[in-house]
């Protein structure tokens, strides 16, 4: 799970990059908004426990 | 080498961030923050021996554990806030970069003043 969060990321921001586009070419912006909104969330579902964990890793290391 | 993987991690994420810069920006923030974090979990185990060797040297000598505690309290604010203000500049919003730094500054000062007034304290025992 080390290095493959970073490629994942990567991949769902080329993949929602690229959807958009297709979405706008063939005129529906408001989908190519919710799609990027879609990819945004999933992104952040990803990290989210990362950053829980490093918070609270870093209380019990500095004894904050 | 452990050095190699960590550089290798903040390459990656620094190409992935630079080639969505373009069209993503949004995402570049996240791989920012992901291998930030990546990194620090190398660093924390390692973070863990070195506090666990001082706080061994710390029985020898015969100094308050308190002072210890402060003294990690403050590189933890450090390297907190360093980290989100870094995070905050890189995506382009240097002045809530600038706010974290201050307040973190702010809070190591008021960390550091119960030292300050023992140390006050001392010298003023020695000179009346």
């Amino acid at each position: 799970m080390e290095v493959s969060l970073l490629f994942k990321i990567g991949a769902v921001g080329i993949l929602v990059s690229v959807l958009c586009q297709i979405l706008k070419h063939s005129q529906r912006e408001e989908l190519a908004f919710l799609t990027s909104l879609a990819g945004l969330i999933l992104v952040l579902f990803w990290i989210l426990p990362y950053i829980y964990d490093l918070f609270r890793t870093i209380q019990e290391l500095f004894a904050l | 080498m452990e050095v190699v993987k960590i550089v290798m991690l903040g390459m990656t994420g620094v190409l992935l961030g630079l080639f969505l810069k373009g069209t993503r920006p949004e995402y570049s923030v996240y791989l920012s923050l992901a291998a930030g974090i990546l990194i620090f979990f190398y660093m924390a185990d390692k973070l863990s021996y070195l506090f666990s060797s001082v706080i061994k040297i710390q029985e020898y000598l015969p100094l308050d554990v308190k002072y210890l505690t402060t003294l990690l309290k403050i590189i933890g604010v450090t390297y907190i806030g360093q980290f989100s203000s870094g995070i905050c500049k890189d995506a382009g919003y240097g002045s809530i970069g600038a706010q974290i730094e201050i307040f973190a500054k702010l809070y190591i000062m008021v960390l550091s003043m119960p030292v300050l007034l023992a140390l006050m304290e001392a010298i003023h025992g020695f000179l009346s």
